[in-house]
């Protein structure tokens, strides 16, 4: 009957879905992990730092809309708090990656790298720090995101305070997590845009998931007016293609400096990722995740129409998934493309475990939803 | 359609008693069929744009060929000069080493996607002008403080003097001026 009801709905069914993605693909990561639990964890590493990383994206959103507000932000604020308050399951689901180090990095065995390196790069240092990140970001997520009298006003001024702030932080943090959990996959190779490339990352995809609920939720009946106003969406849409560029930069800058230079140690991580079949899923990234999106987010046709930009929001937060895909399975998989199928169970287990739990608060607190998209 | 009177004059100006009345009448002349109509007021005001349905212009189209020539060019200039006209090796690289000439590429793409915005801009505007027929009314100079004005040009295909004074003046202007060319 009502639109609330509607949409209320529309959520639950779902979640249905993301509560059975979550079921099955656990079970399955569960037979993975009996059959193959080398290819488990590695096939998990990926699926938990795309969704963690989007956690981290909603929090940093969230943060700059403190810092600038805005349209946009006013509209995606309730979803941005969602993703947030998901930072204490990310540390959850974190658990199976710290438990399986000794099979995922090969820095565990300290003989194979330099002393120098064991210094930062030993397992009860990492351990340290997983708990000081998740310490922070939960901390930073808990404050942003409590509903208490103080925050009554939109913008209390120890929220914008904090954000200044916290930004920093999460982006220290973030960078480092970056590190220790991506990079130090090959611990010989390094760069030092990789953390913030991840960050933008997450920011990209955050930004394309909120969008994609947003616009997703809106197509009730034809007489109904839409949930979010053209030129919102507008701003979305260009805040999707910022981010993009943004992403693309910094992915283009690592690419060339490393290639410029194209000494062994550094360029050896694009040679393990640009040959043997990772070559067509890096053209795929490339062109699905800046031409196509680029070329389609230039225009005003696309970015104020809720179907249209739904499907570029997609678009893009798939490429992204795939973009982690590519950065980390190639350090398991050298110059040879390889899927596993346990890499769709832990996609689809941890996403429908995060997702489940997103769209859980989003139906709880549908009337915020409402409030913030007065239409 | 009287055209010595229409090679003399710009158009007609009415002033309206504020916001609300002007955007009511620019919405009934626009109804009535005229295209050439401008409306001029000391604030921006809600409806306006859209009572004149105002469309969009073709700056995103110049804006988007300047890009597109500013890359191409940028990228052949390149091509040009590191493979045909002045090929040198560098560290055994390619003579076409695509991914060294990509900055550049970027940086003409903005450069001629800017110079195509401003100047694309400005000829739309009709600029440079040094000056515009309606600062020949001496009461325009209130557009800018407190006067709410609909200017109809002489160029509309329906503009008729006696016509177009009598439909302004039924809109509710206080006053129809005839501005000279």
């Amino acid at each position: 009957m009502s639109q609330a009801d509607a949409l209320r709905e529309t959520l639950s069914r779902w979640n249905r879905i993301a509560i059975i993605a979550a079921v099955v693909g656990g079970a399955l990561c569960g037979l993975a992990a009996i059959v193959n639990l080398e290819q488990f964890l590695r096939s998990y590493l990926v699926g938990f730092i795309f969704w963690w990383s989007v956690s981290m994206g909603c929090l940093g959103l969230l943060m700059m809309y403190y810092l600038v507000g805005g349209r946009w932000g006013a509209a995606v604020k309730p979803l941005l708090e969602f993703g947030s308050l998901l930072t204490p399951l990310t540390a959850l689901l974190f658990l199976p990656v710290a438990l399986g180090i000794d099979r995922l990095y090969p820095w565990v065995q300290a003989d194979d790298i330099t002393p120098e390196k064991a210094l930062y790069l030993n397992p009860p240092f990492f351990y340290a720090r997983a708990v000081v990140y998740f310490i922070i970001w939960w901390l930073l997520a808990w404050l942003l995101c409590r509903r208490t009298a103080a925050a009554a006003a939109e913008f209390p001024r120890w929220r914008i305070l904090l954000s200044a702030g916290g930004l920093v932080a999460l982006f220290l943090g973030v960078t480092f997590a970056a590190i220790d959990w991506g990079m130090s996959l090959d611990p010989e190779w390094f760069s030092t845009i990789y953390g913030a490339l991840v960050a933008m990352g997450g920011a990209l995809a955050a930004m394309a998931l909120v969008t994609l609920t947003l616009t997703a939720l809106d197509r009730g009946a034809p007489d109904t007016p839409p949930l979010v106003a053209p030129l919102t969406l507008g701003d979305l849409g260009s805040l999707i293609l910022t981010f993009l560029i943004l992403w693309a930069y910094f992915g283009y800058s690592q690419f060339l400096i490393i290639w410029s230079g194209n000494l062994p140690e550094e360029n050896i991580w694009y040679v393990n990722r640009l040959n043997g079949g990772w070559q067509w899923l890096g053209l795929t990234i490339v062109l699905g995740q800046f031409v196509i999106p680029f070329f389609l987010l230039l225009s005003r046709d696309v970015k104020q129409h809720p179907r249209r930009l739904k499907f570029v929001a997609l678009l893009v937060f798939v490429m992204q998934y795939l973009y982690v895909l590519w950065s980390l399975s190639p350090s398991f998989h050298p110059r040879q493309f390889y899927i596993h199928w346990a890499d769709f169970a832990a996609l689809a287990a941890v996403g429908g475990v995060w997702v489940s739990a997103y769209l859980w608060l989003a139906r709880r607190r549908l009337p915020e939803i409402l409030a913030a998209n007065p239409s | 359609m009287n055209t010595s009177d229409n090679n003399e004059l710009y158009g007609l100006l009415a002033e309206f008693p504020g916001p609300e009345p002007l955007v009511q009448a620019t919405a009934q002349v626009y109804a009535a069929g005229y295209r050439r109509l401008d409306a001029y007021a000391p604030m921006p005001v809600e409806g306006l744009a859209e009572a004149m349905n105002f469309r969009r212009t073709s700056m995103p189209l110049i804006v988007l060929i300047g890009g597109i020539i500013g890359g191409l060019s940028g990228y052949l200039l390149q091509y040009w000069v590191a493979v045909i006209e002045y090929p040198v090796n560098v560290g055994g690289r390619p003579l076409h080493s695509w991914p060294a000439f990509i900055p550049i590429t970027f940086e003409t793409t903005i450069l001629l996607g800017t110079f195509a915005g401003v100047f694309g801009m400005l000829a739309l505007n009709g600029l440079p002008r040094p000056h515009h027929p309606l600062f020949g009314v001496a009461q325009f100079k209130r557009a800018s403080r407190d006067g709410f004005f609909l200017c109809v040009e002489t160029s509309d295909r329906k503009f008729s003097l006696d016509q177009t004074r009598d439909l302004l003046t039924a809109a509710g202007a206080i006053e129809v001026i005839d501005v000279p060319r």
